[in-house]
């Protein structure tokens, strides 16, 4: 399936500011299953260099700033990506969630090691007991691995409520376990942490899925903005993409942009200011299929 | 560890108890060869001239800790390091074995820090457990495939904390690789003692450590990634609200770098640079005493106002260089100890020289598994946390208890560490009874040059101040003392180090003047004429309540005063209703002095800003800024009742403020920085001067007459008015005096001509092509100036009209205004809060 990707934020300042500072995660990923055909990133107004780099996991990178008088600062993202469907994973045959749990404690495969760094705590998703509680009932003894993330996932999808009121960035992730109502990034990163706290490895993924439905389908949730999810390590099958927003395996609907411990390492737009700090944020995504 | 004691000068036994080593005394009661010459010149001082010097010290220690507190109402950030006069003493020998065993160690660290935010092969090979480093909060992702430096290395300054264990072999408690943090106050403390008590160096000799600075300075240069002209080396602070904040600007002139906070920074087209008044300047290595984590709000701690963003940004581009490399602090901690043998065989092919205290990480079974058995005797300590984090750690352990630690270690054994107690050696410390053992931490500091370590010959001995047991593991108050290597024969020594600095170092060199001092001195300037301009008022309104019964004629210039000083928000309007009551008159304006908030925050904007210019003010400026001024502040505090006694304070202030005022303008450096200190005083007594003149013309009649003396007085012109015009007091002349005499420093006139005249000269010193927003200031200062001078030509037509001259007073006071603002456009607006935007949730 081939899709072109229009993401476009805009941020107005209460007044003129004279310099500032942006890094985005903005640039799709290529992937075995994502190619990636072209992609671009503009600004407004389009004075600054963008530099390009590669960041710790793999996603790309992109600084810019902007040293003369500007009101509003405009990032285009326009990209136009192919997903092929990936191998899917028969979740019976998976190993049970224990022995991923024992491997991933003392690594031994490169494959492992690399995974274990995703067991970790992150900033956003410092951990606790309560995720390791919320996650006990699906995790019961010798389950395999992927039938559990399934079920977990599930259970978020009907647990938690979609609710764009409810929560900010900055909303502590214990809370939104008590609160069980957030965005797709709220989703993700429970996901994340009830995979995290049972000694698994998970990632967050920063994305977008298909704006208008196929025929006969519901849109889907997220769609008119970026999209998150969780992706769980299963080894043998490698990394598992879940979406508890859509409560589905992730397929060809969903464009990977970049992946990290949570959020914060994939911000698609983060930026510094110089100046008063007031500002407005406008963002809008437009998914188009090209082939249907 | 009072069983037994050093006495004072005699062979008088050890004083370390089964299972301690002394440093000084040596198992067989003998005073340890090393420590036999300064033993000698100890005794050979008198007594009470030793008594007499440590006085002197700690004297001076208080007055440096008074000067860098910032004030009393908020959180203090006074800095406490008592001094002990009793050096560490080390023989040549030992001392070899420590630097090479150190620069092994820092050679370590810094492959390791390569690998890690490299290709990560020790956690690929097995080396270290992925944990480890993953669960770090300090391994920063966003540092990651960050070329070290073309020359020199990312570990670049280390220091570490060490014990010595009874056997008489050394043991690195703590590896340092954020910042060399102590290094100033040990650079301080060889000043401090060579300076108070020569005669101890005379005996023997002492590496001097001085040229570990000259070739630290090198090796700082040699980061540079410009090839090309001096490579600019700044050190960036936290700024003076940091503890350390001292050492920061001590270590600074000491290595000829630009002190700078986050703030001077800013970060173009990939290069960093420092914002000075004139023009941006490259800056091409920074030393940095900031976690590497506060750089950069961009890329780092988002909520960092500290760094400056696109800092990182700037290292990855390769433009700029900092030491030690952001990231670097992931080795420090205490985790790592256990792995160090086998990464120095697989990083270096070395044995390590030099061994850490036994630790384990509680990330490992075995560990968690031997714990109940090994808690007894041991202590548990957070894996990751800084310095300030671990007091917290261990301070809440106190309180909830062992029960709760050890949950807490079970649910998160990752995150600690478990050392055995640790038993340090004892060296004396001096008090007048007599000589103390006390347990002894030394740190050394090691730094790199064109890739190769070498260590300061000396270091920072650190004993706890009060007495206290020589086994828990964080001490809350310690002393610090001078450490010598004695010196072999040829070695760079000499008898006493030369003491180059005093406790405050003195002024720098005038350089270009950051932007954001050059705002500080213009405010500087603005807030002591503020204060000296409320004294004044004051002392003129209670100089009129001393009797209790008021003359019609004070009631009327209290009328004028009160309303001026209401006008400044100094006393409530309602105080005129006193009148003719002079006690409670004279309590309300005492209750102004001691009370308000108005005058008491003057005071406080002046303590912070010169706590920000710190490294700009020359010793004795610091003195009546900071340490006089904090002593007129008291006296005002303590005078509440007494109108004599608060004249007589408010007396004091003004002389203070005079004492400023006079060695701005005799010691200060005739550059930009001290026209930034005139035009702030200048503004703000022209502002001064409207007030009062206009309060006075707006009266009639008598109330006129009699508010034209007091115009004299606030303007300080009384005497020049008599000897001029030897007649009673009359309008014209008056009006020609305060406000129209080019000659009178007080009057108006003088007040445009001085602004013009700086103005005008910052133009032509300015580096920049374009200045029409400076070029500005001027002409306002000067069509101010020719409306104000045009005053003087009302009275010679005969018919003066009052009502014009409060117009233009009216005027003057408007543009007064405008200008200031338009100063801080033209010449600050570059000092600007960081404020990170981006999204909301997703």
């Amino acid at each position: 399936m081939r899709y072109a990707v229009q993401h476009r934020s805009s941020f107005d300042y209460q007044d003129t500011i004279d310099l500032s500072y942006h890094v985005l995660h903005l640039t799709p990923r290529s992937l075995p299953w994502q190619r990636v055909i072209e992609t671009r990133i503009r600004t407004t107004p389009g004075t600054p260099p963008i530099i390009d780099s590669v960041d710790y996991f793999g996603n790309g990178r992109s600084f810019l700033s902007l040293a003369e008088p500007h009101a509003r600062f405009v990032v285009d993202m326009t990209a136009r990506v192919e997903v092929t469907a990936r191998e899917p994973v028969r979740a019976a045959a998976t190993p049970p969630w224990e022995s991923v749990r024992d491997a991933l404690d003392r690594p031994e495969l490169p494959a492992d090691i690399e995974a274990a760094e995703f067991v970790a705590a992150s900033p956003l998703i410092p951990g606790g007991a309560e995720f390791a509680a919320y996650a006990a009932p699906t995790f019961t003894p010798g389950r395999p691995i992927l039938e559990a993330a399934l079920d977990l996932t599930r259970r978020i999808h009907r647990e938690f409520t979609f609710d764009t009121e409810a929560t900010e960035v900055t909303t502590p992730l214990s809370e939104i376990l008590v609160k069980r109502r957030g965005v797709c990034q709220d989703f993700a990163h429970t996901e994340v942490a009830a995979l995290r706290a049972m000694g698994l490895a998970a990632r967050y993924v920063s994305g977008y899925i298909r704006t208008y439905a196929a025929h006969g389908k519901a849109r889907r949730v997220g769609a008119d903005a970026s999209h998150a999810w969780a992706s769980v390590y299963c080894p043998g099958s490698g990394w598992i993409d879940l979406d508890p927003t859509n409560n589905m395996v992730v397929g060809q609907e969903h464009i990977t942009l970049a992946w990290g411990r949570d959020y914060g390492d994939v911000s698609p737009v983060r930026g510094v200011i110089l100046g008063s700090g007031d500002h407005r944020l406008a963002v809008s995504v437009d998914v188009e299929p090209l082939d249907d | 560890m009072t069983s037994t004691q050093y006495s004072l000068f005699v062979e008088a036994g050890s004083g370390a108890r089964l299972g301690e080593y002394d440093e000084m005394v040596s198992g067989d009661g003998r005073i340890r060869q090393p420590w036999r010459a300064l033993i000698g010149s100890l005794q050979a001082v008198p007594e009470g001239v030793l008594s007499e010097r440590v006085e002197r010290i700690y004297r001076q220690y208080q007055d440096t800790a008074l000067a860098y507190s910032v004030d009393n109402d908020r959180q203090s950030t006074e800095v406490r390091r008592p001094f002990d006069i009793i050096p560490l003493v080390l023989s040549e020998d030992e001392w070899r074995a420590l630097e090479t065993g150190l620069a092994q160690r820092a050679r370590l660290l810094d492959r390791l820090i390569d690998d890690l935010y490299g290709e990560r092969r020790v956690i690929v090979n097995g080396l270290l457990p992925p944990a480890l480093i993953y669960g770090n909060p300090r391994f920063l992702r966003p540092c990651a495939g960050i070329p070290a430096p073309r020359r020199g290395a990312r570990l670049h300054a280390y220091s570490a904390d060490l014990l010595r264990r009874a056997d008489g072999s050394w043991a690195v408690v703590t590896d340092r690789t954020q910042a060399p943090a102590g290094i100033g106050f040990a650079l301080q403390n060889r000043g401090i003692l060579a300076r108070t008590l020569p005669e101890l160096f005379r005996s023997q000799a002492v590496r001097r450590i001085e040229p570990f600075f000259e070739l630290w300075r090198e090796g700082l240069a040699a980061l540079s990634p410009r090839r090309d002209g001096a490579p600019r080396i700044v050190v960036l602070t936290p700024g003076p609200f940091n503890a350390a904040y001292f050492e920061h600007v001590y270590l600074a002139r000491q290595l000829d770098a630009t002190l700078v906070e986050g703030a001077d920074l800013t970060v173009r087209d990939g290069k960093a640079y420092v914002k000075t008044l004139g023009s941006l300047h490259q800056v091409d290595v920074i030393l940095r005493f900031l976690e590497d984590d506060y750089c950069d709000p961009l890329e780092l701690r988002g909520n960092s106002v500290l760094g400056a963003a696109g800092l990182l940004q700037a290292v990855r581009e390769g433009n700029v260089v900092i030491a030690n490399a952001l990231g670097a602090s992931v080795v420090e901690t205490p985790a790592l100890r256990e792995f160090l043998p086998a990464l120095a065989e697989a990083l270096l092919g070395e044995t390590l020289l030099l061994p850490s205290v036994e630790s384990s990480w509680l990330g490992s079974r075995q560990a968690m598994a031997d714990l109940p058995d090994r808690l007894n005797d041991a202590i548990i300590r957070p894996a990751y946390a800084t310095a300030r984090e671990e007091r917290s750690f261990h301070a809440l352990n106190q309180e909830a208890g062992r029960n709760a630690l050890l949950e807490e270690v079970r649910a998160r054994p990752r995150s600690y560490v478990v050392e055995p107690r640790l038993i340090r050696s004892v060296m004396p410390i001096w008090t007048p009874g007599g000589m103390l053992p006390r347990p002894l931490t030394l740190r050394i500091f090691v730094a790199e040059r064109d890739g190769s370590y070498f260590a300061m010959p000396g270091g920072l001995a650190q004993v706890p101040h009060v007495p206290t047991s020589g086994i828990t593991l964080l001490e809350p108050v310690f002393a610090s003392k001078d450490s010598w290597i004695l010196a072999g024969d040829g070695s760079d020594a000499t008898m006493a180090s030369r003491p180059a600095h005093g406790v405050v170092p003195v002024s720098h060199a005038p350089e270009e003047l950051r932007s954001r001092s050059a705002d500080d001195l213009f405010w500087l300037g603005r807030y002591t004429e503020r204060l000296d301009n409320a004294a004044r008022m004051m002392r003129s309104a209670l100089a009129r309540t001393v009797f209790d019964q008021i003359g019609p004629g004070q009631q009327q210039e209290l009328h004028i005063l009160i309303r001026i000083l209401s006008e400044v928000g100094l006393v409530d309007p309602q105080t005129a209703e006193w009148l003719p009551d002079a006690t409670a008159l004279r309590r309300a304006i005492v209750q102004a002095s001691s009370q308000d908030k108005k005058l008491k925050s003057v005071f406080r904007a002046i303590q912070r800003i010169a706590q920000s210019l710190r490294d700009r003010l020359s010793n004795d400026m610091w003195q009546v800024v900071v340490v006089l001024m904090r002593g007129a502040q008291e006296r005002l505090d303590g005078e509440t009742r007494d109108a004599d006694g608060l004249i007589a304070a408010l007396d004091h202030l003004v002389g203070v403020i005079a004492a400023f005022g006079g060695m701005a303008s005799e010691n200060m450096t005739r550059g930009t920085g001290w026209r930034f200190v005139d035009i702030g005083r200048r503004i703000e007594r022209g502002a001064y001067g409207v007030a009062v003149l206009r309060n006075i013309l707006l009266a009639r009649g008598a109330e006129l007459e009699i508010g034209l003396g007091l115009a004299l007085e606030l303007f300080d012109s009384s005497i020049t008015y008599r000897s001029r015009y030897l007649s009673a007091v009359q309008l014209d002349p008056v009006i020609e005096l305060v406000l129209a005499d080019e000659s009178n420093p007080r009057g108006l006139v003088y007040q445009l001509l001085m602004l013009v005249d700086h103005l005008g000269a910052l133009v032509a010193a300015l580096d920049r092509d374009s200045k029409p927003a400076e070029q500005a200031l001027v002409d306002i200062a000067a069509q101010t100036l020719g409306q104000v001078s045009a005053l003087t030509q009302i009275g010679d037509h005969g018919e003066m009209s009052l009502r014009r001259v409060v117009d233009r007073l009216d005027f003057t006071r408007d543009r007064l205004h405008h200008l200031s603002d338009a100063i801080t456009h033209a010449y600050f607006s570059q000092v600007q809060m960081p404020h990170a935007v981006g999204y909301e949730g997703i």
